[in-house]
């Protein structure tokens, strides 16, 4: 596995910021309020949060895919290159070659009036100046890599004739149909049955490693963090209040919010009934977050300091972090 | 068991589809759920679960099969008798975005089964509901409030509401936490225990999530293309699963903890079409340890263990476990 002080990193994530205003016009929503990470080839980082926390409007502002009225802030160095200063002509010779993503809805990330063919030649006849039999050649190689029998049938049919699992594995196809360095899949299996999310992590899994991908997995679902990643981050109200190692954070969870999302799932080898440990409370609205930290009104653990300071980053251990007071103590 | 409550007895729902094929979306299915108990029903999409709940709630009249609420069989009900039936059981469905109406203040919505079922006063009703929301964590002032004010977690909580107000004995669960953030599913799932141990409610608990059914239900059925494979008290099934597809579907669910990635059952393929279903076993496409007769031949449920029962030719071959 490699670290991100020993590898060069391939993405390289600066205090971004994505600030959008609400539809009332009122306050400006700090959706993503200041993220810093990094990541080098061949590791995988598992972004968690539940709806709201800014998780998937970090993958929307790494791909430089914000709305328009949004006000950024911070960097993106993707393989040494600042994405920010970037025109749009620019980034879309980067986009889907260099860094690719996946999105939850199969269904919607595929044109229903274009066949499996016609939308995977799209990046490989736009990136990689494909035609002809190179190109046919290319995409059954690539249906191939995902798992899909017939390919060459595959191509000629449309989305509405396969499966949703079928589905993502086209959409992951297209996704490294050009060779990225980093992937970022944003919950690629929220639609999917158990025993096809399942078959589909494991072919994740098996890309990310069989290329050297930088993988950012995004999820609501701390399962699918465990099953295939190797560094966590947990998203709260726009920033990351905990990160680490995944057996560092999920073993020793060291942010109240961390340890309370842990203990207040359900598990199979739990006890019956009973009550659960559960977080009071409900996420605060990005337009209403208190002072201090944002967890503060919901945290038992909360004292004086933490609705007035808001917490930096606290080094745990080595490359565990955590953003409380509790862990500055 | 405790003395039974509901009884479904070889309950099958077909639908028709393109030309003259049809759809056996439930099968043949047979549960009993008991009074103050949790039936859970697991499956995978197409797997008949949902049909399964539109066929007690009355909302599809099933093709043949019986459902008997204290012995009576309610499938031929119609008119008052079936509102009576509906009065007894309730349902709450999994998205509290599209279930809530949203021109209706949540005092109307909780009202509503009130006002169409009891000849309770104005006052009475007012006096109910203002309970029932006290019941469900709710604050007073939420009765004048729409939907579209309250989050996923607290719109749950406003279903539940209208799902019990009536005093039901049997509350359908569709997915009742699927929607819901982490934070708030343990919420409601205490939510849910709490009234059921208050009131004495049964629960059919339909889900996907095996974590949550593992957690809310003491019998648990698991359905595979229209057809419950296996159905076995809780600590049973989780402990001993065993028909094929219970295993695989365990050996796929996502690990809680680090240490704890199994070690899987790999399998090929998803779920056959339930309107090409195949013959035999429904699950032989896909099984690991398939053998001949489960392409010929359609295994019944049978009883193995510690009340469990399950539809496998290798329990009659003496080679399970």
């Amino acid at each position: 596995m490699s670290l991100p002080s020993t590898a060069k990193p391939v993405l390289e994530v600066r205090e971004l910021k994505t600030w959008l205003r609400g539809h009332d016009g009122g306050a400006l929503l700090k959706v993503v309020d200041g993220i810093s990470f990094s990541l080098a080839a061949g590791e995988s980082l598992g972004i968690i949060g539940e709806s709201g926390s800014g998780k998937s409007m970090t993958a929307m502002s790494l791909m430089r895919l914000t709305p328009l009225d949004a006000q950024g802030g911070g960097s993106v160095v993707l393989e040494g290159e600042h994405l920010e200063n970037k025109s749009a002509h620019e980034l879309r010779s980067i986009r889907g070659r260099r860094i690719a993503m996946i999105l939850q809805d199969p269904m919607v990330a595929l044109d229903p009036l274009f066949s499996i063919g016609d939308q995977l030649a799209a990046p490989l006849a736009n990136h990689l100046n494909l035609s002809g039999d190179a190109l046919e050649a290319r995409m059954i190689e690539l249906l191939t890599a995902v798992g899909i029998a017939a390919p060459a049938d595959r191509l000629e049919q449309y989305p509405h004739e396969m499966s949703g699992g079928m589905l993502q594995r086209v959409v992951s196809a297209m996704a490294i149909s050009c060779d990225p360095a980093v992937l970022i899949a944003d919950e690629p299996t929220t639609g999917l049955d158990v025993t096809v999310q399942a078959q589909f992590l494991d072919l994740l899994e098996d890309l990310q490693r069989r290329r050297n991908l930088a993988l950012i997995l995004i999820t609501h679902d701390v399962g699918v963090a465990v099953r295939i990643c190797q560094r966590i981050a947990v998203m709260y109200a726009g920033r990351i209040v905990e990160a680490g190692p995944m057996e560092d954070v999920l073993e020793r969870p060291a942010h109240p919010y961390t340890q309370l999302l842990l203990a207040s799932a359900p598990h199979m080898g739990g006890m019956q009934r009973g009550s659960l440990p559960t977080i009071p409370g409900t996420p605060p609205h990005l337009g209403r977050l208190p002072a201090g930290c944002a967890f503060a009104p919901r945290c038992p653990q909360a004292f004086d300091r933490c609705r007035v300071d808001t917490p930096p980053e606290f080094a745990v251990s080595a490359k565990h972090s955590a953003r409380c007071w509790l862990v500055a103590q | 068991m405790t003395q039974p409550l509901l009884v479904v007895a070889d309950l099958k729902k077909d639908f028709r589809a393109a030309g003259h094929s049809k759809v056996h979306a439930v099968d043949g299915v047979n549960f009993t759920i008991g009074k103050g108990e949790t039936l859970g029903l697991v499956g995978e999409s197409g797997s008949g679960k949902s049909t399964t709940a539109r066929l007690l709630l009355r909302l599809e009249d099933p093709t043949s099969g019986k459902i008997m609420l204290d012995g009576e069989d309610v499938c031929a009900a119609r008119g008052a008798a079936l509102r009576k039936y509906r009065t007894r059981v309730q349902a709450v469905f999994q998205d509290p975005y599209s279930s809530l109406s949203p021109r209706m203040r949540v005092q109307e919505i909780i009202a509503e089964p009130l006002i169409a079922n009891t000849s309770l006063a104005k006052e009475e009703i007012a006096v109910r509901v203002a309970d029932i929301l006290a019941r469900v964590g709710l604050d007073r002032e939420a009765a004048s409030r729409y939907p579209h004010e309250f989050s996923g977690g607290q719109r749950q909580r406003i279903a539940i509401a209208r799902g019990v107000v009536l005093h039901p004995e049997l509350l359908v669960l569709d997915e009742p936490v699927s929607a819901l953030d982490a934070s708030v599913r343990g919420q409601i799932l205490n939510l849910l225990s709490e009234l059921q141990e208050r009131i004495g409610l049964s629960y059919l608990f339909i889900s996907h999530d095996l974590d949550v059914v593992a957690h809310m239900c003491s019998t648990i059925a698991v359905m595979y293309l229209g057809r419950i494979v296996e159905i076995a008290p809780q600590a049973t099934l989780f402990k001993t699963p065993q028909h094929p597809y219970t295993k695989v579907l365990f050996s796929a669910a996502l690990p809680r903890r680090p240490g704890a990635r199994t070690q899987r059952i790999k399998i090929q393929g998803e779920p056959p079409s339930p309107l090409n279903p195949p013959p035999g076993c429904p699950f032989h496409t896909r099984c690991p340890w398939v053998m001949p007769v489960c392409s010929q031949v359609r295994p019944e449920l049978r009883t193995t263990a510690d009340g469990a029962m399950t539809a496998c030719h290798l329990e009659d071959a003496g080679r399970l476990g």
